[in-house]
């Protein structure tokens, strides 16, 4: 008797074994399987991105905050002149992205601004001889079903339009959740910023995305433009 | 009033006023930058150059002997989201645009866009 309920737990833990092995298959099958619209909080379906807000003053540091005051996009934001937006600015562009997903490596492409990510998948631990770039180094791992990407390695930029600091010291976390509400399909994604010389506490940023399997990613091949004629900051 | 029928009586104000982009009125809008989100302008003019590109589409158009730049969103969005492609516009097109002009030079932020023969390209005016 013992032992047939002993049989049935071992059955029982492997079969929980087996849901959650299978889990992140099916996840990175329906990842895999459309481009993501960014929904705004209105509920909008956004066919291209958006600006999709900025850290509040309070929550960050004084010297950050002199720091986000005195930015002048003219001549301090470098994707201006089409440079590279970086992690995590690429991914709060709201824009449309897609996910290629093999057992070793992730690669996301966000549409806006032609940046494509790679995320490695195969357990390796963090490189810290790699050297800092604007997406940094990512690794990827499953949470049972929730796709969970750290990012180290970042080099020092701006994390969005109005000018927030981004230091030397900033890693990132993002999660990534597919849920289903309302009969709809949803990519939810918490963004959670680790950098103690920029922010007061970790901050985390929450974004919603649909699936759209009937669009392509098109290439966006930035043009720079004269900066009399730059739509540079959102005022509401 | 509906944004279309605003901008309608805008064009017949327009036409029947001004070839020249003359500010008035004030708006509220979410770009700022290098235009000035407190004036609204409106003017009719001849497209000559039409560029669908990212990260802003630009339209010059001759407004009175004058070369103004009408910008816009980028060509993803208007590509995906309204149906945009390179023909679209073309040299020697007439079209009434309403917006926010630039704080230096002859630009505008585009609000609303209607070729001469009444299709609206752009509306964005606020109610």
């Amino acid at each position: 008797m013992l032992s047939g309920l002993g049989g049935f737990a071992a059955w029982s833990a492997l079969a929980a074994q087996a849901a959650l092995a299978q889990a992140p298959a099916e996840v990175a099958a329906k990842l895999a399987a459309s481009v993501w619209a960014y929904v705004n909080a209105d509920g909008e379906v956004l066919v291209s991105g958006s600006f999709t807000g900025v850290p509040p003053d309070s929550v960050l540091l004084p010297e950050a905050l002199a720091a986000r005051q005195s930015f002048d996009f003219r001549t301090d934001d470098p994707v201006l002149g089409c440079g590279p937006p970086g992690m995590p600015r690429a991914f709060t562009a709201g824009s449309p992205m897609t996910f290629a997903l093999t057992d070793e490596r992730l690669t996301i492409r966000y549409e806006s601004m032609d940046v494509e990510r790679a995320v490695v998948m195969n357990g390796a631990p963090p490189d810290e001889a790699v050297p800092r770039t604007p997406n940094g180094y990512a690794t990827g791992r499953w949470e049972g079903a929730t796709l969970v990407i750290s990012t180290t390695q970042l080099d020092e930029r701006v994390v969005d339009l109005l000018g927030t600091p981004k230091s030397d010291a900033m890693t990132l976390e993002e999660r990534y959740t597919i849920d289903a509400a309302d009969g709809k399909t949803y990519l939810r994604v918490d963004l959670t910023m680790n950098d103690p010389k920029v922010f007061t506490a970790p901050y985390v940023w929450h974004f919603d995305f649909v699936p759209r399997p009937d669009w392509e990613l098109m290439e966006y091949e930035c043009r720079e433009r004269p900066v009399d004629l730059t739509p540079g900051v959102v005022a509401d | 009033m509906s944004s279309v029928r605003k901008l309608l009586r805008v064009c017949v104000l327009t036409v029947a006023a001004s070839v020249i982009f003359a500010g008035a009125g004030s708006a509220h809008h979410s770009i700022s930058g290098e235009f000035d989100n407190a004036r609204q302008v409106t003017g009719e003019g001849t497209v000559k150059e039409y560029k669908l590109i990212n990260p802003h589409t630009d339209i010059v158009v001759a407004v009175a002997g004058e070369d103004w730049t009408l910008t816009f969103g980028p060509a993803t969005k208007l590509i995906r989201g309204s149906g945009w492609n390179e023909d679209t516009l073309r040299p020697g097109d007439r079209v009434t645009a309403t917006g926010r002009p630039a704080r230096k030079g002859l630009g505008l932020y585009l609000a609303a866009l209607v070729k001469a023969d009444g299709t609206v390209l752009i509306d964005d005016l606020e109610e």
